[in-house]
């Protein structure tokens, strides 16, 4: 930018990032900073890596790496001292701005130009946040939240920069030891305490839409702050808002709109979004924000004229157990194309001759291997299918499935019913998955909906089950850098049917395993090191720079669409039954309230069976080795029949 | 061969009990008499009430054997009041009495096939289509047995000869229990039956076996249809399918089971599928069907469906502009209309009129802007304005603008508006795949987007009546419409007043002459007016018509709601799990509903309060106090 003694201006930059990574939007935005800007002082809190260290570089010599101690507001305070007051007083506008925005999506020399003309400020930024009754931080001095400007991207003036107040406020600032007093003592306090001392500021962006008015705009209508009023930049935070938050407020819309928006309407790079988020996120809030469950037509095709650059090379796994279900797992495979090869691996030698018989009527390359019967499905495609999908550039992993631990046994057969309609409907569904891998170069895997019928239905809440720790130990053994929490459930395959783009599960293969490592039959229900298995694959593709999403044919999503509204509106009628209103943030923070003043469990609701037989299961499984008590167990039903869950009747 | 001789020597008859409420035979239940026609020798038709005209002379085509009866004692004492009239002595002329009623739909495969394979078990005395596999614990609370033993389902039960010419048959009948309630049917009849017989040593069996010994479910045959069609040639199916109770369905299934009963009958065999949803649009609550058959369309907004059909439907788009700020927002959405559609705006505002013609010029289509009486805002737009030109066209989106200033902050209005305008008009593409859902379905008379659930407007989804159902109950009334309405069960209605319609569909509300003046005048309030009313109606005049209505959203929007109710379930489920409550969703409602009918249960005193308040004050008064709290506290 040319500029004039008079109109020079700095930026300091504040970046974080919890592993010292710049991602390539970090150097997007520098470049368009450098631009308008004469000098450029980058901050770092808490150690950065030398590839972060070489890009920075590219843009300013100024790079102060410091300790991860005071948040933005600690960062901003050394970058000032670093440069001196005197020095600061030099420039025409001094700009604080952090890596938590992602832009410019216009050019910044817009913005700048259209300020320029406002003369008579002090400082401004470019969006606000709307006042808080009440501080929610507990750290403002206000005792309330009042409106002001959000700190991401501040610009101070020359005369407001000579202001001794200025240098007084930065003087007394405190140590900031938490994220609530970094906003209680600097983000949300600076605006009015400087207005209310005279000092002139405004907004570039100013809501024009009177039905947008709403606390944070650049958060809950950023399409509409970008189309309409021009606003630079978007928050990263967009896309790991939390659901209640988004849900209070809007139908959850605003992150996808934002996204399908960048994508058509501007030139922004969206996959520079997407490997920002999905190296730092949690998958659960890229899965909630980006609306990852693609819902494909089974009756037409999606990539009707379109070729694309390289054919992927496919191939389906199959780890056939049940020979009397052959002929539905033939069925299932006949759905993909026929240049896709076929591994079909089975534990049972004499099975092999029938299963070479059967599919023999399928076009495909039919490869039969034998595999040792331990770990099941799991140890069938890490150490059966590991030697051939490196040949491949997309598999799908099948295995037949019977669940014969509940009765009726039409509650398994449904859940199986979800997992293979969901991966291997039908020939054009099959190439409609295939196409949109072709489409989404991040997309890693795709995985069928939790099953909710019965006994399955706490599944939704409950992915982590007792699988939690062993899973991240399991992580920590591969290498894995990734968010993961017990609160954030995981994007699993239940039931162990899925798609996958081997390049993002390389990291699983290549770990040379051995059928030790899985626990041997009988396997327990749960918490096993095959358990863990099923549910690291998300990650491992995730901390490979690629996406897991659900995936599911037209008429299925009708379906769970349909029970999913029934769930929540029963659940609804019942405590708006009790005089329970509001949205379903309240209601829950009301069922919250009342389970813990009452204890009601499902002991209360049913009486106990007669002998207690449900007293004596739980404690034998709680007090007694899980090898001893899985046998019983095995015995019990033996003797006794399978767990009949409690039927009704209706004719 | 010679059995099949033999056969023909087996004399049957069928004795078939019918109850409709309105004594209507739907096109269903003549194709049951044909397939039954041809395996028989005689039918006795049994029917629980009075029956029309033309419903007799539609049995007369199959037997002259109609009796009409009260209706008591269900179809149990139809049988009873057949075999009395016919008397034992007829009965035992013939090889094979059938006893069965028409809950039952087909036949999807000839009866030869059936009874031809059960003729090669001579030995058994009685038998069934299918069984229940019982259960342990006595619902009914009058089974003899304490429990409900597995049983033969009795919508269809074959006696053979030698089991008509015990006495035990005999006395059983003749000392036939008087039954009230569907309890006493069931627990003294239905469960009762079979093992009492079986216990004195007559041989039974059934054609369809559950599969896995018994162990895949209850009740094969309408949890798992397709199946039992598709696998075992079973070729009956219950009508219950598409109105059974979903808590019921959702334990053992995914909730697909009926629909890939529909898809398969539709896709895969000769029947007639159109026969189950005429008898559905007469009978059944639009709410039950459009869960069972999943009548939520999921369509592309970025491509087409494909179009077996050519289309030559004549479509036009009524817009009510009341926003003249939004006129921008309204023309971006009109904007997804075919370019032969005619696009109609009605405006209460004069003095605007010339602007919206000059904002729409720049639309290809034919458009027609009106000036209309500021009264009754988007309904007399539609009930009057709307009424007008219908019958030029085959179908008409009907669209209004929305502000939701009602509540704070307004993202949440928009988001709702947001709802309405992608599942109306989301664009051209979406336009055309709805058109083209309307031409392929011949039955579908409404599209719908679903009730918005964002913040407050969450207790929408089992709160869809309102204070509403009782003055919508008096226009349904007043319209005349016979399609069944009840408070329990929610409306397919178009929250928001934005939706498709197929005209035909409308005819009934367009020709009640609606006038203006019918309207009230502003200020109107803010729920439980004629203007609420005829936001729930549209369904119920679809219905009435003969046609369904269902939901629709762009694939989009699929994603979001996706997204919405995982995240909606899972978080109530972590509330349980935490407390070690999680289990089976109706149980976890049992919970529920234990947890807040506790005394200390503590339920805040302002829900208590609004609750006590809402429920004893009438609605306007109630109204007032809540406008007056809103100017107080915002």
């Amino acid at each position: 930018m040319q500029s004039s003694e008079d109109n020079k201006r700095l930026i300091i930059y504040f970046f974080y990032d919890k592993d010292g990574i710049a991602d390539r939007y970090i150097d997007y935005m520098l470049k368009a900073l450098r631009d308008i800007s004469n000098k450029m002082i980058i901050v770092s809190n808490g150690a950065i890596k030398p590839a972060t260290r070489d890009l920075f570089l590219k843009y300013s010599e100024d790079v102060i790496v410091r300790e991860n101690k005071g948040f933005d507001v600690g960062a901003y305070k050394e970058a000032l001292k670093y440069e001196g007051w005197e020095n600061l007083t030099r420039y025409y506008e001094v700009v604080l701005v952090n890596s938590t925005v992602m832009g410019p999506i216009y050019p910044l020399e817009e913005m700048f130009s259209t300020m320029d003309k406002k003369t008579g400020l002090d400082f401004w930024g470019i969006t606000k946040h709307g006042k808080i009754d009440n501080d929610p931080f507990h750290c403002n001095p206000y005792g309330y939240i009042p409106e002001h400007i959000q700190s991401y991207f501040m610009v101070l003036r020359k005369k407001f920069l000579e202001a001794k107040e200025f240098r007084k406020y930065w003087d007394n600032l405190p140590q900031i030891n938490s994220y609530s007093e970094s906003v209680g003592k600097f983000e949300s306090f600076f605006t009015k305490y400087f207005g209310d001392q005279g000092f002139e500021y405004v907004l570039y962006v100013n809501n024009t839409k009177e039905e947008l008015y709403t606390n944070q705009y650049i958060i809950e209508a950023p399409v509409h702050a970008i189309r309409e009023d021009k606003c630079p930049f978007f928050k990263k935070r967009s896309f790991f808002q939390n659901q209640d938050y988004y849900l209070e407020k809007t139908m959850g819309e605003q992150p996808l709109e934002l996204f399908k928006y960048l994508k058509n309407n501007t030139n922004f790079d969206t996959d520079m979004v997407l490997e920002n988020i999905i190296r730092t996120c949690n998958q659960r809030d890229l899965v909630n924000n980006l609306g990852l469950y693609y819902v494909l037509s089974s009756s037409n095709l999606l990539n009707e004229g379109k070729t694309f650059e390289k054919e992927l090379r496919i191939a389906l796994i199959i780890h056939l157990y049940y020979i009397d279900l052959l002929y539905e797992t033939l069925h299932y495979a006949s759905a993909v194309p026929a240049k896709a090869d076929i591994y079909i691996n089975t534990s049972n030698e004499e099975n092999i001759p029938a299963i070479k018989r059967a599919f023999s009527v399928l076009p495909n390359k039919v490869v039969v291997q034998l595999v040792k019967n331990r770990g099941r499905d799991v140890s069938s495609l890490l150490i059966g299918g590991a030697p051939v999908v490196k040949s491949y550039d997309l598999v799908c992993f099948y295995h037949d499935k019977k669940v014969k631990q509940l009765q009726p046994y039409s509650i398994g057969r449904s859940f199986s019913y979800l997992a293979a309609e969901s991966a291997l409907h039908n020939g054009i569904y099959v190439k409609n998955i295939i196409t949109t891998f072709e489409k989404n170069p991040l997309l890693g895997m795709l995985v069928n909906l939790p099953p909710h019928n019965g006994p399955y239905y706490d599944t939704l809440g409950r992915e982590w089950g007792p699988n939690f720790d062993n899973t991240r130990r399991l992580a920590e053994q591969l290498g894995l850098n990734i968010a993961m929490s017990p609160d954030k459930a995981p994007v699993i395959s239940h039931g162990s049917v899925f798609w996958f783009r081997t390049q993002a599960l390389v990291k699983l293969f290549e770990k040379k395993w051995r059928y030790e490592d899985f626990p041997d039959e009988p396997l327990a229900s749960d918490g096993t090191f095959s358990h863990a298995v099923e549910r690291v694959h998300s990650y491992v593709a995730q901390s490979a720079g690629f996406y897991p999403a659900y995936v599911m044919p037209d008429f299925l999503a009708s379906i769970q669409i349909s029970d999913f509204i029934h769930y929540t509106r029963e659940f609804n009628i019942i405590m708006q039954s009790k005089g329970i209103y509001g949205s379903a943030l309240a209601k829950r923070c009301q069922l919250c309230q009342s389970f813990e003043k009452i204890s009601v469990t499902p002991k209360n609701v049913f009486p106990a069976p007669p002998v207690g037989l449900r007293r004596i299961k739980l404690v034998l499984k709680g007090r007694l080795p899980r090898i001893i008590y899985i046998p019983l167990l095995k015995l019990k039903r033996l003797i006794l029949g399978p767990r009949n869950v409690s039927v009704r009747i209706d004719t | 061969m010679s059995l099949d001789v033999k056969c023909s020597e087996k004399k049957r008859l069928v004795i078939y009990s019918f109850f409709d409420k309105k004594g209507i035979v739907d096109r269903y239940v003549g194709a049951m008499l044909q397939g039954l026609f041809t395996v028989s020798d005689r039918i006795v038709i049994v029917s629980n009430g009075a029956i029309p005209p033309q419903s007799r002379s539609l049995f007369k085509k199959y037997t002259d054997d109609i009796i009409v009866r009260e209706n008591k004692g269900f179809d149990i004492w139809g049988y009873k009041t057949a075999i009395d009239t016919l008397g034992w002595s007829v009965l035992q002329d013939y090889y094979e009495v059938v006893l069965m009623n028409d809950t039952l739909m087909g036949p999807v495969y000839p009866f030869e096939e059936m009874f031809n394979a059960m003729n090669k078990r001579p030995e058994l005395d009685f038998w069934g289509i299918s069984v229940h596999t019982g259960i342990s614990h006595d619902f009914t609370h009058c089974n003899p047995y304490g429990s409900l033993p597995e049983h033969i389902q009795s919508f269809f039960m074959v006696y053979r000869n030698k089991f008509l010419k015990s006495n035990e048959l005999k006395d059983y009948w003749d000392n036939l229990p008087q039954l009230s309630t569907y309890e006493e049917a069931i627990g003294k009849y239905e469960t009762f039956f079979t093992k009492h017989f079986a216990d004195m040593g007559f041989r039974w069996d059934i054609y369809i076996k559950t599969p896995y010994d018994g162990n895949f479910s209850d009740y094969y045959l309408l949890k798992a249809p397709r199946r039992a069609i598709e696998k075992d040639l079973c070729p009956v199916f219950k009508r219950r399918s598409f109105f059974h109770d979903q808590d019921d369905f959702l334990f053992q299934t995914m909730g697909e089971q009926s629909l890939e009963l529909f898809n398969y009958l539709r896709d895969n065999t000769d029947y007639d599928t159109d026969m189950i949803l005429e008898n559905l649009i007469r009978t059944c609550h639009q709410s039950d069907f459009v869960r069972t058959l999943g009548l939520y369309y999921v369509l592309p907004e970025e491509y087409l469906i494909p179009a077996p059909k050519t289309l030559s439907l004549k479509i036009a788009l009524v817009i009510h502009l009341y926003y003249i700020d939004l006129i921008d927002e309204t023309l971006h959405c009109a904007a997804a209309m075919p370019l032969d559609a005619d696009i109609y705006v009605n405006t209460p505002h004069k003095q605007s009129a010339e602007k919206i013609k000059e904002s729409f010029n720049i639309l290809p289509n034919n458009v027609f802007v009106r000036v209309i009486p500021n009264r009754g805002r988007d309904v007399s737009s539609f009930a009057v304005g709307t009424a007008d030109i219908a019958k030029k066209y085959d179908l008409i989106c009907f669209y209004h603008d929305k502000k939701g200033t009602q509540t704070k902050p307004y993202t949440i209005g928009s988001s709702f508006s947001y709802l309405l305008n992608k599942s109306s008009l989301a664009s051209s593409q979406y336009v055309q795949n709805v058109i083209q859902t309307f031409a392929q379905n011949k039955y579908l008379g409404l599209l719908a987007n679903i009730p918005p659930h964002n913040g407050p407007y969450f207790p929408t989804l089992g709160c869809e009546w309102g204070p509403n159902f009782e003055n919508t109950r008096q226009l349904h009334k007043k319209l005349r419409l016979k399609a069944p309405i009840s408070a329990e069960k929610p409306p397919i209605c178009p929250m928001g007043t934005v939706f498709w319609f197929r005209t035909e569909a409308m005819k009934k509300l367009f020709d009640y002459k609606w006038e203006y003046e019918d309207f009230p005048l502003e200020p109107n309030g803010i729920d439980g007016t004629l203007l609420h009313a005829f936001e729930r109606i549209y369904s119920y005049v679809v219905q009435d018509a003969g046609f369904y209505p269902a939901y629709v959203m762009p694939s989009s929007l699929a994603k979001i709601q996706l997204v919405d109710f995982t995240y909606y379930i899972r978080e109530f489920n972590k509330i349980f799990t935490k407390h070690g409550a999680q289990n089976f969703f109706y149980v976890e409602k049992q919970i529920l509903d234990n947890l807040f009918n506790s005394p200390d249960c503590p339920i805040t005193m302002r829900n208590a309060l609004k609750f006590t308040l809402k429920r004893k004050l009438s609605p306007t008064v109630y109204e007032r106090l809540v406008k007056i709290k809103r100017a107080i506290f915002h």
